[in-house]
């Protein structure tokens, strides 16, 4: 270009940035300088056509038989650890890196946490807002006695049990020091998990509780998909 | 020029691989590598990190370089460090097999490391036993560490942290935008100021010190909460604790709507309203009051823990 | 969803309407209804498709992290509260998936590949999947083309209309960069097209 304009320029006059004088000084010059008119030609015609471009496309399979695999409690929850792997899962690749991607588990919680609640939970006409925190987006529990709870229990003990299998198969591949973080853990989680079945018992119609139960069961499965993780990446 | 640059690039990265020792040096007994060597990098660029054990101290400066130094585990087989500009990747490389449960595991592969960056870079730092320390760095860090503490003082635009039983120190400015920090049994101590917060642990007690945080969560299964802060606008505000006790101080004017629940604790309460029984059931201790506007909504609750809302 | 509310039904355009049926589909899926979720998965999977589509060049990974970005999207459902669009929140929060996943992956080498010299890039597959006028189809693939920055920056700018702070608040980048991609992707589409 042998012009004095900068390309740059001719952006912002196309993207109509230029002060008044500067866009009267640009036109000016477009008047004598046909490379630089062809150029915001080109511009224009760029910006039209990408106007004109389909703002959505179809992909060429439905995804929604996935995702719905993916968001359901029982499939997330039976992470195959031995497999591609939680991190896989959210599409996370690999790095090359050997230990720990805990955040990446900790997503994969929030995706099974809210799906197993809303699996005993949630009459869509409460009040969202009466939901507690931790369990956020959820409507009143349904159930307040253990027995009502029990559906959502076999559903969090067949999870946990996966999970502990899969952790108890690797034990030896875990450095003590790690173990013994791991097993502290548990153990804290699981006194809570006792403490609030306990409450629920001696107080059927507290429906709080079956919450905090829930949000103790959640925990847990959160610990513990992290504790695999870490073991599948080390 | 451009193909100039490409090939400089390219000869970084791929002569950039195994860049300290080789194998008879790794196999020295006792022998531990120092490392000193730099690279050239954007001042936005990404960097990863890799430790498995040891220590790992990130320090920001004002220059458009990566620098290395420090020590390598004698059970280590070197360093990788490459750099392409805007992507930076530093790790200790471990022999692949048999590094899990062995004795003295720290000692073998502990490696410590110094690494200067870009002020502005990002930082993920991934390690099993590493204790980590940032300072001074304003892009993304992001932080794995099993066994490790973790040490940030800085205005990283956002923070992520996972440990298992760290110990967390905290302390991010007003550039802040987002922290999220979990923690089994490891405790959290912040100082935030203007940040989204999110803080999570198992045992682990939190303590968070915030000026004009906006929604904040702060959740434990058996580790204690305090809060002291201000509240801003409608921001959530939520403390929640298992087993452990609940402290929430905030300052005499705040505007908000608090909503205190504990079902074998006790609630005392600053600000003149008394708990009642819960109105859902017959057992547990409820208040809910609102004080200035009602603008920010505060939701505490417990299960056995005892909740103080205070003055500050 | 019905959706029947009061007063200014005769003024509620269909967008309107649309919204308000969408915000109940929205609480719905919040208190972990799939059914709900799924309807808001069609409404929206067209224009996240496109834009995962256009900014990675590749429709297998496009796919993939359309997926991320509803996945992304059910979990922190609880967190959008309606303060825009849920389009709009949907749309933002896939940019930054596209963006996120850019980042961990080994583009270290997919940068090293980078080059001015527009050689076809792929095997014009993406180009299939879109529909439209020859004009817009050459422009699809001549963007497909473009080196990741580049390309990023004009899917972003020129077709999805985000402004430059914007832009440059989601790439973590400066103002200033956001404008010479803008420009060296014009410059490059330009060689390409007009050739």
């Amino acid at each position: 270009m042998n012009c004095s304009i900068r390309e740059e320029h001719l952006d912002d006059y196309v993207d109509g940035m230029l002060t008044e004088p500067q866009r009267a000084e640009t036109e000016r010059h477009l008047e004598s300088c046909e490379t630089c008119r062809l150029t915001v030609e080109f511009l224009r015609g760029l910006q039209a056509t990408a106007d004109a471009m389909p703002r959505e496309i179809k992909p060429s399979r439905d995804l929604w038989a996935d995702l719905e695999a993916r968001i359901s409690p029982t499939r997330v929850m039976q992470v195959d650890f031995r497999g591609r792997g939680p991190l896989a899962l959210l599409g996370v690749r690999s790095v090359r890196g050997q230990w720990v991607a805990l955040a990446a588990a900790a997503l994969v919680l929030v995706v099974a946490s809210s799906g197993i609640t809303a699996y005993f939970m949630g009459n869509p006409e409460l009040d969202p807002g009466a939901g507690l925190p931790g369990l956020s987006g959820v409507g009143e529990p349904v159930a307040s006695t253990m027995e009502e709870f029990r559906p959502a229990e076999i559903g969090y003990a067949k999870a946990i049990d996966d999970l502990l299998q899969t952790l108890d198969d690797r034990r030896e591949a875990l450095d003590p020091e790690t173990l013994t973080v791991i097993e502290a853990n548990l153990r804290v989680i699981d006194a809570a998990i006792r403490r609030a079945r306990a409450a629920i018992e001696e107080y059927p119609g507290e429906s709080e509780l079956a919450l905090v139960l829930a949000d103790n069961y959640r925990k847990k499965l959160e610990f513990l998909q992290r504790a695999n993780l870490l073991i599948e990446r080390s | 020029m451009r193909k100039i640059s490409l090939a400089l690039i390219l000869g970084l990265a791929l002569g950039g691989g195994l860049v300290t020792m080789d194998a008879t040096d790794a196999a020295t007994p006792g022998a531990r590598q120092s490392v000193d060597e730099t690279r050239h990098a954007s001042r936005h660029a990404d960097i990863e990190v890799y430790n498995v054990a040891g220590s790992v101290r990130v320090i920001g400066w004002d220059r458009a370089e990566v620098q290395v130094t420090g020590t390598l585990g004698r059970g280590t087989e070197g360093l990788e460090f490459d750099s392409d500009e805007d992507d930076v990747y530093i790790e200790v490389e471990v022999p692949s097999g048999g590094r899990r449960g062995e004795q003295q595991f720290d000692q073998v592969y502990g490696s410590d490391l110094e690494i200067r960056v870009p002020e502005r870079a990002n930082v993920e730092i991934d390690s099993l036993s590493a204790s980590v320390e940032v300072i001074g760095v304003d892009g993304e860090i992001t932080i794995t560490t099993v066994r490790g503490g973790v040490i940030v003082d800085g205005s990283p635009r956002e923070l992520n942290v996972n440990t298992g039983s760290g110990d967390l120190a905290i302390e991010a400015g007003a550039g802040t935008r987002e922290i999220e920090l979990i923690s089994g049994s490891g405790s959290v101590e912040l100082n935030a100021e203007g940040s989204e917060v999110s803080v999570e642990t198992v045992g682990g007690d939190i303590t968070v010190v915030g000026l004009g945080l906006l929604d904040t969560s702060l959740g434990s299964t058996a580790g204690s909460i305090h809060f002291t802060g201000d509240l801003v606008g409608t921001n959530d505000y939520d403390f929640e604790s298992f087993h452990g006790g609940i402290t929430v101080i905030l300052p005499a004017d705040v505007s908000a709507v608090i909503d205190a629940s504990s079902f074998a604790g006790g609630i005392q309460n600053d600000f003149g309203f008394e708990p009642r029984s819960s109105e859902r059931g017959k057992v547990g201790k409820r208040l809910d009051f609102e004080v200035g506007g009602g603008e920010a909504d505060v939701f505490i609750k417990t299960f056995s823990g005892s909740i103080e809302i205070r003055k500050s | 969803m019905p959706s029947s509310r009061d007063g200014g039904v005769i003024s509620a355009t269909f967008q309107g309407l649309r919204r308000m049926q969408m915000n109940d589909l929205v609480r719905a899926a919040q208190r972990g209804d799939t059914a709900a979720f799924e309807q808001l998965y069609r409404d929206n999977i067209g224009r996240v498709y496109a834009l995962c589509l256009r900014m990675t060049a590749d429709p297998g990974r496009a796919e993939e992290l359309s997926q991320d970005a509803f996945l992304r999207a059910w979990s922190k459902l609880s967190s959008y509260r309606g303060d825009a669009a849920f389009s709009t929140w949907l749309h933002r929060l896939a940019v930054n998936v596209v963006l996120a996943d850019r980042r961990s992956q080994g583009k270290r080498w997919a940068k090293l590949v980078m080059t001015d010299d527009m050689a076809p890039f792929g095997n014009g597959e993406s180009s299939s999947a879109a529909e439209g006028s020859a004009l817009e189809m050459d422009l699809e693939q001549a963007i497909a083309s473009l080196p990741d920055g580049a390309r990023t920056v004009f899917v972003l700018h020129a077709i999805e209309g985000y402004q430059h702070d914007e832009i440059a608040e989601m790439t973590g980048t400066a103002v200033g960069t956001s404008k010479a991609q803008l420009h060296r992707a014009r410059r490059l589409l330009r060689e390409v097209l007009e050739r």
